[in-house]
């Protein structure tokens, strides 16, 4: 179990981390996701101390530098590639192991377990982000902890390395695990965690879990599409649903359940080639809530302040074709 | 927690290490036979001769090979990005920081033992029956460990100038320029008349102090006593400053 309380972080003027607090429970995975310059390294770097600020994180009750053998506990990942590029992986691994009193052998295991064993005597000079964030990965397993804090673990990383990794988290966690894991990737969170925390400009926006996060900011429609609609627009307004007609030749209808959608469907007499439900996924919950919050706003060729108004994009709003 | 295992294992793995100390050794032993050579028929006070030997061949350069060697304790961590998984290994900063002081300076002081001893036994070996060597002799056992003990100093000032500046480059130029050139030039300065009247600190600056550990007696400089607190001091108070900024600083 990690409990923050009220973690603070000012870089100058620049309030990065301002007064969080959340906590992270056992058995699941939480994910821990914002814009960038959200805040989001450097909670976690508070969290173990690696930043100084005010507030405090506690593990099971102890602050990070209060534990015996922190490795035992706690796993690790804050960076791709900290490693020195000219000391061999197992090296690098076997001296972390001494720190806190692990077994050397563990150092073998661990880059087994990451794939990285054929390459376990070589000098990581010239490993690939993938083959950094797998050393990473291995270091912040050596001590099998029962904490894992991992910042984009899956940066780098191959379709199957991502894929391994989200299953090797969700096993850890059905182990009574604290997984806590930030990641960019929104779509793979969803696959992968069972709860978010969610910060925008260092603030706590959001601390539930996923689905509620997701349904907190869902739009949820209903498409119907027909070769020919008929009475059936009236129909579904009459039952005080909303119906907007789609440029694609779709309905979109919010308000309604599916079931009673197709009834009146059906009812109007018409012939019904897809009906199907959609919702926001966690990518769009998530823009929608942190769209105030974003540090780095961008802007799309074309659009207005970029001076790049006269070139477009197929298939983008306002492009030229 | 093991820091002092970690830092022996982190020191070990990397060829910076055993190059720094090949370079050093060998230069030790090449130093030891040119002044071995030199000294050859030289009348005189044979345990002088002696002395003389292992205090060049074994302070010429080993100086800076500890200083560099300290200097990597803490330079290669922020250099390569390694000192937050350090830190989160050895959370406890302090300890931490004690590890990276004493390891350095007792590999280095060791090497430097055996390399002197290496010399040594190069020189018998060269000078034959001309001259003797008496281990009894209070200069030359006071020298060989002086010299241990001033290079356990620099590997530690090395150590800690790099703590305080978190990178390795502007660490072993500082410590080049002041000891090269600063220092020389602040020597110059107290030359002047006008400053007549504080030349006296020019005995305390660091380079001068060291080399007073193990150097000839000469009133302008300190003796080995005063030049080992006084050397001692100002690597030990660079470390305290050090480890402070070191335990609350960012990592």
């Amino acid at each position: 179990m990690i409990e923050v309380h009220n973690l603070v972080k000012r870089y100058g003027v620049v309030t990065a981390v301002n007064d969080l607090s959340f906590s992270v429970k056992p058995g699941q995975v939480t994910g821990f996701l914002g814009p960038n310059g959200s805040g989001k390294s450097t909670t976690c770097r508070l969290m173990v101390g690696l930043d100084r600020g005010p507030g405090s994180t506690t593990f099971d009750g102890k602050r990070y530098d209060q534990l015996q053998a922190p490795m035992k506990e706690v796993g690790l990942l804050l960076e791709a590639k900290a490693f020195h590029p000219g000391r061999r992986a197992r090296d690098h691994l076997r001296m972390l192991c001494a720190a806190n009193s692990i077994d050397q052998k563990r150092a073998d295991e661990c880059l087994e377990m990451v794939g990285l064993a054929d390459v376990a005597k070589r000098r990581p000079k010239g490993f690939s982000l993938g083959m950094g964030q797998r050393l990473g990965l291995a270091a912040a397993l050596l001590g099998d902890p029962h904490t894992l804090i991992l910042d984009e673990p899956s940066n780098g990383l191959d379709p199957q390395g991502i894929q391994w990794l989200r299953e090797f988290l969700r096993f850890l966690a059905s182990q009574g695990r604290t997984v806590f894991v930030s990641s960019h990737l929104l779509s793979e969170m969803q696959l992968l965690a069972d709860h978010v925390v969610v910060i925008g400009a260092g603030k706590l926006l959001a601390d539930c879990t996923t689905a509620e996060f997701v349904a907190r900011g869902s739009k949820a429609w209903i498409v119907l599409r027909s070769p020919s609609y008929g009475s059936v627009v009236d129909v579904l307004r009459s039952r005080g649903w909303s119906v907007e007609a789609q440029p694609d030749g779709s309905l979109h209808i919010t308000g309604a359940e599916l079931a009673a959608v197709g009834d009146a469907a059906h009812s109007a007499g018409v012939v019904i080639h897809e009906l199907a439900q959609h919702r926001s996924s966690l990518e769009e919950a998530f823009i929608e809530l942190t769209s105030d919050s974003q540090q780095y706003k961008t802007t799309l060729p074309g659009s207005p302040g970029t001076g790049l108004g006269g070139i477009g994009f197929p298939g983008l709003p306002g492009g030229n074709s | 927690m093991n820091p002092f295992a970690y830092e022996w294992l982190r020191i070990k793995t990397i060829r910076s290490t055993w190059v720094m100390i090949t370079i050093s050794t060998v230069l030790t032993l090449a130093i030891a036979i040119i002044a071995t050579l030199a000294n050859k028929g030289t009348a005189g006070n044979l345990d002088r001769n002696w002395s003389d030997i292992v205090r060049v061949s074994m302070t010429a350069m080993t100086w800076l090979f500890g200083a560099l060697l300290g200097i990597f304790a803490f330079g290669h961590e922020y250099r390569y990005g390694t000192i937050r998984p350090t830190l989160s290994a050895l959370p406890k900063r302090r300890v931490a920081a004690l590890a990276k002081f004493v390891v350095p300076a007792a590999l280095f002081s060791t090497v430097t033992a055996i390399s002197g001893a290496l010399g040594i036994i190069c020189a018998r070996i060269l000078a034959g029956s001309a001259l003797t060597i008496s281990w009894s002799a209070n200069h030359l056992i006071r020298t060989f460990a002086l010299t241990l003990l001033q290079v356990a100093l620099w590997a530690i000032l090395g150590a800690a100038i790099a703590a305080i500046t978190r990178s390795q480059i502007a660490s072993i130029i500082g410590l080049l320029v002041w000891v090269l050139l600063i220092e020389n030039l602040l020597v110059l300065l107290f030359t002047w008349d006008a400053l007549e009247s504080v030349k006296g600190v020019r005995k305390y600056l660091p380079g001068a102090a060291a080399n007073s550990m193990v150097g000839t007696p000469d009133p302008d400089v300190l003796g080995w006593v005063g030049g080992s607190i006084t050397f001692a001091l100002i690597a030990i108070g660079f470390a305290i400053v050090g480890t402070e900024l070191f335990a609350r600083r960012d990592a």
